[in-house]
C-alpha cells in the first residue's frame, strides 16, 4: 500500500488530479476526504521526521496524528503564503519536539522497536546495532540540532526551508547541522573501533 | 577545511564524515517505516475531529439563534428598524 515515496495509496482517482495546496482548499471548504488525501500522500515523510526527532514508532505516530490534527483544526490560517509540505513540516517538527520535551525521559535510546525490515539476516544484528548507535548519538543532541540533522540528511530539505521549519536563522541551521553531523560520524567510528561495546 | 569553515557550510565536511552520516541517514530512514494502521488511525480520528466541529457549528449556531432571540422571547427589545433578522415575533395586531 505504501509507494516508493512512502505515501499511502488507496484513495480513488477523484484526487489524484489535485496537488496539496488545492486539496487544502476543498478541504477548507469541509471536503473531509481532500483532507484525508492529503493525510495518505504526507503521512510517510511526516512519520519520517518524528521518528527522527522522537526515537520511538510509537510516540511518532502519536506526533503525526496529532500532527494533522492540528493542521485540521488550523486550516483556516494557512494562506498558501509556504508549500504544504512545509507548514506540514513545522507542525510535526513542532508537535515532535513538544512531545520529546513532554517525555521525561526524552528521546529513547533503547534498540528500535520494530526490526529494519530492509536488514539482510546476517547483517541485521550489526544494522541494529548502527542504528542505536545513530539514535543515542541523536539523543545527545539539542532538540533543534536532532531536528536540523533530520530535516537536512534524512529527508534533504534545504537548508532556507529548514530554516523557516525550525525558526531559526539560516547560519543557526547549519552550526546545528554541522554539531549534529560531527556527532553522528563520531559515535559511528568510535563503534568501529569497538569503543563503548560490552 | 577549518572549523570555522565547516561552520558555515556543513555539507563541506571530509569525505569519511560524510559518508558516516550518509549512512546514519539511510538508517535512520529504513527503520521509519509507517503502520497502514497508523494512517487509518489518523484518518479516523481526523474525521471524528470534523463530525465534532460540524456539531460544535451546529450547537453553537442554536446557542447563537437562541441569544438573539431571547430578548424578544423576554419583551425586552423593541423591533429594531432596518435589522434584516425578520421578524421574531407575530403580529398581534392586524394592521388594517
Amino acid at each position: 500500500m505504501f509507494g516508493s515515496d512512502g505515501a499511502v495509496h488507496r484513495s480513488g482517482p477523484a484526487f489524484a488530479v489535485f496537488d496539496d495546496a488545492e486539496l487544502l482548499a476543498r478541504a477548507r471548504g469541509g471536503d473531509v476526504g481532500a483532507f484525508e488525501e492529503v493525510i495518505r500522500r504526507n503521512y510517510g515523510m511526516l512519520f519520517s521526521v518524528a521518528r527522527g526527532i522522537c526515537g520511538r514508532d510509537a510516540d511518532a505516530e502519536d506526533a503525526v496524528q496529532e500532527t494533522f490534527v492540528r493542521a485540521w483544526r488550523a486550516l483556516a490560517t494557512f494562506r498558501g503564503d509556504s508549500q504544504v509540505s512545509t507548514w506540514l513540516y513545522r507542525i510535526a517538527t513542532n508537535t515532535s519536539l513538544s512531545l520529546v520535551t513532554r517525555r521525561k525521559e526524552g528521546v529513547s535510546s533503547d534498540v528500535p522497536d520494530r526490526p529494519d525490515p530492509t536488514s539482510s539476516p546476517e547483517g541485521t544484528v550489526e544494522g541494529m546495532e548502527r542504528v542505536a548507535v545513530v539514535q543515542r548519538a541523536l539523543a545527545d543532541l539539542s532538540e533543534d540540532a536532532r531536528a536540523a540533522f533530520v530535516l537536512r540528511d534524512v529527508q534533504g530539505l534545504p537548508y532556507e526551508e529548514i530554516a523557516e521549519t525550525l525558526d531559526i536563522s539560516l547560519s543557526a541551521v547549519k552550526s546545528r547541522i554541522f554539531r549534529a553531523r560531527q556527532a553522528v560520524a563520531d559515535a559511528l567510528s568510535a563503534h568501529d573501533r569497538g569503543e563503548g561495546r560490552a | 577545511m577549518s572549523t570555522v569553515d565547516a561552520f558555515d557550510d556543513p555539507d563541506g565536511l571530509d569525505r569519511v564524515t560524510m559518508a558516516l552520516v550518509s549512512e546514519a541517514a539511510g538508517l535512520l530512514r529504513s527503520i521509519a517505516v509507517p503502520r497502514e494502521e497508523a494512517v487509518e488511525a489518523t484518518v479516523q480520528r481526523v474525521r471524528a475531529e470534523a463530525i465534532v466541529s460540524v456539531l460544535a457549528g451546529s450547537i453553537f449556531g442554536s446557542f447563537g439563534r437562541v441569544a438573539r432571540a431571547t430578548p424578544d422571547l423576554l419583551g425586552l427589545r423593541d423591533d429594531l428598524p432596518g435589522s434584516d433578522d425578520g421578524p421574531t415575533t407575530a403580529p398581534t395586531e392586524d394592521p388594517r
